[in-house]
């Protein structure tokens, strides 16, 4: 664990490097490019995120082995994370290039959405208060969850929308010069040893989180049993 | 063990527990629970309260999915995914399942029509006649006595004729004549089925049993049979078993056959139909979810009209927005409750009982779901013309509304049946539903807009077709879910 939290330190740090000391000033959005960086890397971790949120459940329905629970909880509250700081960096973008912060564009409406679809699941957990159920429960609003993934992906080809087509894909480079694709690529790999850093971290917590409450139900249970 | 019976009777096992566990909470309700039951036999089943009486015999039904072991009815382990599994079982819960808005007969033909008895079978009236409510079998269950509705109970689960009747406290609201009457019902029963009764009442199973199992903190304590001359009394035998603490071992040999048991199923179709039916009969005497929706929409566009000020070239727009927005709120607030107040009055369990597929139960609701949707759409867009001044209820309107009332029949369906059992369920129910709803507004403002010709843009998708692509996927992923979401 200590290798890869140093890996992704040092990722992180080559990243920070790359969009602010070698990746060149873009010719027409100046140095508020450079935002791009950190927003789309976010944005294709949180992806992988929510689909991981969608199989953990799927998992956890078929083996009903807890640790697919705590993966796909911890990838959830990390995916919200992540899409809060797409919507941000998006933000900061937009204002500086179309004028404004928010504009109800297909590719922004349905990453808000997905954003709402993770919040619902994680507040649906504070509202159940069986283990098993809550782990059930929240497994198929996952799954449910994940059908608006490929819809935001798409949404930029279905309509016709302010947001810039995906720049990995279109088109080779998607027209990013060479030192720009570089820098992408280092930092959708410092975010991605991150998420999987906060990932195990987060599902750590999970375990230990159920750990205390098993104590406090057989403290309680104990009690009862000596009142009797 | 394998093939002795009481009283000089050889029979096969017709049920066997087998190593069965089960966690509630951090409290192991069942600990490794093994016993066979046999055809011709009233079992009575003791135990304080928390033994894990109750969740034992949930899992005996398939209500409730064991955390380890097995229940075996005819050697076929009974599962809450597998309708086959649970024909021939009969429950009968705490909890009443009848229909208070259907009559007695009603209740009864409902119950044996879902376990693939015909609504006219003799059986019917047997089971009415036994628990003496044949002559009251036009009243509405919601006009019967408490011990009339737990003789209902019993009714249900006779006129289903099964093999293994499981009974959880059955003699609670009785008075001790129709204890009496339950007690002769029973021991005629027994001559084809067993039944296995949890009660506290020791003496009453001393009576009526031929053999009791004690349980104490999921454990089974005593096996015995009370058939055998020269035994010690009951209450000396249950003393005897909670000093020692020894529980029955679990079965660890290589079972032997089991006695066969007569499954009676209904078609996919007819289960259908049956549950469709049933909703739609309980919708027009109660009329507790579709007049509410429609005044909900109504007020709501109601409340758009009043609120803004609408030039006339902004109405069209105005009135789309406001329209959806109306329905998907109604859909939420109305459409969402069917399956919350079927597991809160306690008639859900009579369905996930039954020998159909849990595929049936969420069919039956969507139908009804789609229809109340969409006939509450129909009519508010047909007020929407009224406020906003707009023609807004043609042809087109008519599709998109339809196609529409499918997708949100589903997400309604789905959410509802998933917060059947949450806190807030009331709050928490938009906040899950909208961001799944949204897509299906946006196409439906589109199309509305299109149709009104407020909007026409070649350049735009084909909005109903993926409308009812996004239907098609959310009822598919339902269908591979519904298992997972009933299945306690």
């Amino acid at each position: 664990m200590k290798a890869v939290l140093a890996l992704t330190l040092l990722a992180i740090g080559a990243s920070q490097y790359m969009i602010f000391g070698y990746a060149p000033e873009h010719r027409v959005q100046g140095n508020l490019q450079r935002v791009f960086y950190a927003h789309v890397s976010t944005a294709l971790i949180s992806y992988i995120a929510f689909i991981i949120v969608a199989i953990g459940g799927g998992m956890y329905l078929a083996r009903r082995n807890v640790l697919w629970d705590r993966i796909a909880r911890a990838s959830a509250l990390i995916g919200v994370v992540f899409t809060t700081i797409v919507l941000a960096t998006g933000c900061i973008w937009g204002t500086g290039i179309w004028g404004a912060c928010w504009t109800w564009d297909p590719r922004l409406t349905t990453t808000l959405v997905l954003w709402f679809i993770y919040v619902g699941y994680l507040m649906l957990r504070g509202y159940i208060d069986e283990r098993e159920r809550k782990r059930r429960v929240a497994a198929v609003v996952g799954i449910a969850g994940a059908v608006i993934v490929p819809i935001n992906y798409l949404s930029v080809y279905w309509w016709r929308t302010l947001h810039p087509p995906s720049t990995l894909i279109s088109g080779g480079s998607g027209g990013l010069e060479p030192p720009m694709l570089q820098t992408l690529i280092v930092s959708a790999f410092a975010f991605l040893l991150l998420f999987g850093v906060l990932i195990r971290l987060q599902a750590r917590l999970e375990r230990l989180s159920d750990s205390v409450e098993d104590l406090r139900m057989a403290a309680m249970k104990r009690e009862m049993e000596m009142e009797a | 063990m394998a093939e002795s019976a009481g009283a000089g009777v050889v029979t096969r096992p017709i049920v066997r527990v087998n190593g069965l566990r089960r966690r509630l909470g951090a409290t192991e309700a069942l600990a490794g629970i093994s016993f066979e039951l046999r055809r011709g036999e009233i079992v009575v089943l003791l135990g304080d309260n928390g033994a894990g009486k109750t969740t034992l015999l949930r899992a005996m039904s398939g209500l409730l999915r064991p955390g380890s072991g097995v229940v075996l009815t005819a050697g076929r382990p009974v599962t809450h995914s597998d309708p086959v599994s649970r024909a021939g079982v009969a429950y009968v819960g705490h909890r009443v399942s009848s229909y208070d808005e259907l009559t007695v007969l009603e209740n009864v033909r409902f119950a044996a029509t879902l376990n693939g008895i015909g609504p006219a079978d003799a059986r019917i009236k047997s089971a009415l006649r036994g628990v003496e409510l044949w002559r009251f079998r036009s009243r509405r269950a919601r006009e019967l006595s408490r011990g009339m509705r737990q003789r209902l109970e019993l009714a249900l689960a006779l006129a289903t004729d099964p093999a293994v009747i499981l009974l959880d406290e059955p003699y609670n609201a009785l008075d001790g004549r129709s204890r009496e009457a339950v007690d002769a019902l029973l021991l005629e029963r027994k001559a084809n089925a067993v039944l296995l009764i949890a009660t506290h009442d020791t003496d009453h199973a001393e009576r009526l049993a031929d053999r009791v199992l004690l349980l104490q903190r999921g454990r089974l304590l005593l096996d015995a049979r009370l058939d055998e001359p020269g035994r010690p009394p009951l209450r000396e035998m249950i003393a005897n078993a909670v000093a020692a603490k020894t529980p029955i071992p679990e079965e660890s040999t290589q079972p032997p056959p089991m006695d066969s048991l007569a499954r009676h199923r209904p078609g996919p179709l007819a289960a259908w139909r049956t549950l469709v039916a049933r909703e739609f009969r309980a919708e027009l005497r109660s009329r507790e979810f579709i007049p509410a929706m429609v005044v909900l929409g109504v007020l709501m566009l109601m409340g758009f009209s009043m609120a803004f000020i609408i030039p006339p070239e902004d109405a069209a727009a105005v009135a789309s927005g406001s329209f959806w927005a109306s329905l998907i709120f109604a859909t939420i607030l109305g459409a969402v409750r069917g399956f919350a107040v079927e597991h809160d009055r306690g008639t859900l369990q009579m369905q996930l009982l039954a020998p159909i597929s849990r595929a049936a139960v969420f069919g039956g609701k969507w139908v009804v779901n789609f229809v109340s949707i969409g006939l509450v759409g129909l009519i508010v867009a047909a007020v929407t013309s009224g406020f906003f001044r707009v023609p807004f209820a043609g042809l087109g309107m008519v599709a998109i509304v339809l196609v529409a009332a499918t997708a949100l029949a589903t997400v309604a369906t789905l959410y509802g049946a998933l917060l059947t059992n949450t806190r807030a369920r009331e709050l928490l129910a938009p906040v899950l539903m909208l961001p799944v709803i949204l897509p299906i507004m946006i196409g439906g403002v589109a199309v509305s807009l299109d149709t009104l010709a407020v909007t026409a843009d070649s350049g735009d998708p084909p909005w109903l077709g993926l409308v009812l692509a996004y239907c098609a996927i959310l009822l598919s992923l339902s269908m591979l879910l519904v298992d997972f979401i009933f299945e306690d």
